[in-house]
C-alpha cells in the first residue's frame, strides 16, 4: 500500500514540477527576446474585463498611499459612474490627488471638470493652467484645448502663432477637430503662411475622421476648386456623407445639388426630400424654394413621406410583410374571454363531484388543420 | 485670505484652573469655534466640563462644540458636536439628531476616500490633522487638497503650529490646541496667531 501511495505521490507532482520548470525557461526567453516583464496592474485588469467594482478594491489601497494610476483609475470609475453611482465630487477630488501625482490624462480631465464646472466651481484660468500642463507633458487634446484658448485670448496670451503651432502638433497627431481647425487656419492664414492646398489636405483628413463640419467645409472647396482640383461629383458625395450624418446646412446644400443636377442627376422629389428634412431642423433657404416651385405636386408629396420615414423609406406593397391581413381565419377553438363571468371559479369547489362530460372545455385537436368536431365547433359558436 | 481660528482645549486640564484661563485667552482676538476636548475624560467628568466651558465660549461669541456626543451638545444648548469617533454611522446619528440647528462636523480622517465619503453627508467641515499631540505631516497636504476641489469647508489642525508661519493650506480653518496651551501665557500666544495673520 506504501509503494502506491508514494507512487501516486509521484505522479500527481511530477507534472506540475515539470510544468513549473517549462514556465521558468519560457519566463527567461520571453525576458530575454522581450525584455524584463512589466508587473501587472490588476485593478487595471479589471477595469478592462468591466468588473469595476473589483477594480475600485483594488486600486482603493494604492490610491490612499499615492499610486497616480490607481487614483486616475476611481476618478474615471467615478466620472463615468461605472459601478459606482455617477459623482463628479469625487471624481474630481481624484483627478485632482493623480495630477498632484503628476498624472496626464489627470490633469487633463480635471482641466476639463474646471473649465465646464462640473463638480467643482467653474474656474477658467486654472482649467487653463491645467491644460497648459498637460499639453507641456505632451497631450495631445490639451494642445488643442491650449491652442484654442490662445485663440480666445482671455486665459492665455493671445497669439495666433504659438495657437497654430500647437494645433499642427494636435493635427498631426490625427485629431480630427485640430486637423479641421488648423486646416482652416492655413486657408484663411491665421498665425500661419496661408496655405489653401495644405489648408485642403487637413481639412479632408479631418473629413475622413467623420467630422460633419469638416465634410461640409471640404465639399465646398470641391465645389469651388479652392485648394484642390474642382470636383462636382466630389463635393456632392461629401454632402451627401454629412446630410446622411443628419446636418441640415448638408442637406439644404446637397438639395440645392440635386434641384438644378450639377455633379448627379437632377431630380426634383429627392430634392425636396433633402429641403424637408432641412427645414424640420428650423432651416429655410428661400433661393432653394426657387429652384423647387416647379414640382409637381404628387411629386412634392411623395418627397415629404419619404422625409417622413427618412432614413428608412417609406412603407409601401414591396417592403409590407410581416403584418397578417384583418379578419384571418382562426384555425381551432377560440379561447375564452379572461372576462366572461362564465369562467370564473365558483366559490364553492366540491373536489369530490365529478366534472361531467358538458362541463369539460374542449381540448385543442391534436392536428390544428382537420376541421374541430361538431360538438365543440358548436361549444364555440353559441 | 487669512483662515478663521478654531481653538481646541487641552486634552486634561485642571477643572479649577481651566475655565479661568480660557475666558482670559478669549478676551483676545476673535475665535470662530472652540472644541472642548473630550481626552481622558469620563462622561460625568467631561459633561460638567463641557457645561462650564460651553457658557464661558458662547459669552465669547464662539461656537461652542462637544466631543462625540450629540445628546450631550443637545442638552447643554451647545454649537454643535465634533464626530472623530464611529465613523459614517456616528456623523450620520448626529446629523439627524442636531441639524438644522447645529453644527455637524467630522474629523480623524483615516483616508482620502473616507473625506469624501463624510463629506457627501451634510456636515459643516471636515478636520485634517489630530486634536493634539504631533502634527500630522500628510494634514497639511489633505486639507490643501480638499479646500481646493470640495464645497465643505476644511479645517487644519496643527497641534505644533508656529505663529509666524502662517497657514497656506488654503483652509478656511486653522485649529490650534497644544500650541496655545504649553506656553506660560496663552493669549499672548493666541495673538501672535492673528498678528502674524493680519501682517
Amino acid at each position: 500500500m506504501n509503494w502506491r501511495a508514494s507512487l501516486l505521490v509521484v505522479l500527481l507532482t511530477a507534472p506540475s514540477s515539470l510544468a513549473l520548470a517549462q514556465d521558468t525557461e519560457a519566463e527567461s526567453i520571453s525576458n530575454t527576446v522581450f525584455g524584463a516583464s512589466v508587473p501587472v496592474d490588476l485593478a487595471f485588469g479589471a477595469f478592462q474585463r468591466g468588473y469595476f467594482l473589483t477594480a475600485l478594491e483594488l486600486a482603493l489601497p494604492r490610491a490612499e498611499t499615492g499610486d497616480a494610476a490607481a487614483q486616475t483609475l476611481i476618478a474615471e470609475l467615478y466620472a463615468k459612474g461605472l459601478g459606482v453611482a455617477q459623482n463628479s465630487e469625487r471624481a474630481a477630488g481624484w483627478y485632482n490627488l493623480a495630477a498632484r501625482s503628476g498624472d496626464v490624462l489627470a490633469t487633463f480631465e480635471l482641466g476639463m471638470l474646471y473649465q465646464d464646472g462640473v463638480g467643482v466651481e467653474r474656474d477658467r484660468r486654472r482649467a487653463a493652467e491645467l491644460f497648459r500642463e498637460a499639453a507641456g507633458k505632451g497631450y495631445i487634446p490639451a494642445k488643442y484645448n491650449l491652442a484654442l484658448l490662445h485663440v480666445e485670448g482671455i486665459y492665455a496670451e493671445p497669439s495666433l502663432t504659438r495657437a497654430a503651432a500647437l494645433m499642427k502638433e494636435a493635427a498631426e497627431a490625427e485629431l480630427p477637430e485640430a486637423q479641421y481647425d488648423y486646416g482652416s487656419m492655413l486657408i484663411e492664414g491665421a498665425g500661419v503662411a496661408p496655405d489653401p492646398v495644405e489648408g485642403a489636405r487637413f481639412i479632408r483628413l479631418a473629413a475622413e475622421g467623420e467630422l460633419l463640419a469638416a465634410q461640409i467645409d471640404y465639399a465646398t472647396l470641391l465645389y469651388l476648386g479652392q485648394g484642390v482640383e474642382k470636383d462636382l461629383e466630389g463635393a456632392v458625395r461629401w454632402y451627401q456623407r454629412a446630410a446622411e450624418g443628419g446636418n441640415p446646412v448638408a442637406q439644404n446644400r446637397l438639395a440645392k445639388l440635386v434641384a438644378v443636377g450639377e455633379g448627379t442627376p437632377l431630380d426634383l422629389e429627392t430634392a425636396a426630400m433633402w429641403r424637408a428634412l432641412a427645414r424640420r431642423q428650423g432651416l429655410t433657404d428661400s433661393a432653394l424654394d426657387r429652384l423647387l416651385v416647379s414640382i409637381p405636386p404628387e411629386a412634392l408629396a411623395r418627397a415629404e413621406e419619404r422625409a417622413r420615414f427618412w432614413p428608412d423609406s417609406p412603407p409601401s406593397r414591396e417592403n409590407y410583410g410581416g403584418m397578417p391581413a384583418r379578419g384571418a381565419e382562426i384555425i381551432g377553438p377560440t379561447l375564452p374571454a379572461p372576462t366572461d363571468p362564465e369562467n370564473a371559479p365558483s366559490s364553492v369547489v366540491v373536489p369530490s363531484e365529478t366534472p361531467s362530460s358538458e362541463d369539460v372545455v374542449a381540448p385543442v385537436p391534436a392536428s390544428a388543420g382537420e376541421a374541430p368536431a361538431p360538438e365543440a365547433e358548436a361549444a364555440q359558436n353559441p | 485670505m487669512a483662515p478663521q481660528l478654531y481653538l481646541i482645549t487641552p486634552a486634561d486640564p485642571d477643572p479649577s484652573q481651566f475655565p479661568r484661563r480660557l475666558m482670559s485667552v478669549l478676551t483676545g482676538p476673535d475665535i470662530a469655534a472652540l472644541l472642548v476636548r473630550r481626552g481622558e475624560l469620563g462622561d460625568d467628568a467631561y459633561a460638567e466640563l463641557a457645561e462650564r466651558l460651553v457658557q464661558i465660549g458662547q459669552a465669547a461669541g464662539a461656537a461652542v462644540l462637544v466631543e462625540n456626543d450629540p445628546a450631550l451638545a443637545h442638552t447643554l444648548g451647545a454649537d454643535g458636536v465634533h464626530i472623530s469617533d464611529g465613523g459614517i454611522k456616528a456623523l450620520r446619528e448626529a446629523i439627524a439628531m442636531l441639524k438644522p440647528d447645529a453644527i455637524v462636523g467630522a474629523g480623524n480622517i483615516r483616508s482620502r476616500h473616507d473625506a469624501m465619503s463624510f463629506g457627501e453627508l451634510d456636515i459643516d467641515y471636515v478636520m485634517f490633522g489630530p486634536l493634539g499631540g504631533a502634527a500630522d505631516p500628510q494634514a497639511a497636504e489633505l486639507a490643501q487638497w480638499w479646500a481646493e476641489t470640495f464645497e465643505v469647508p476644511a479645517v487644519h489642525s496643527d497641534p505644533q503650529a508656529e505663529a509666524g508661519r502662517g497657514d497656506t493650506t488654503g483652509a478656511e480653518f486653522l485649529a490650534l490646541s497644544d500650541c496655545i496651551w504649553q506656553g506660560e501665557d496663552p493669549s499672548e500666544a493666541l495673538k501672535a496667531f492673528t498678528a502674524g495673520a493680519e501682517a
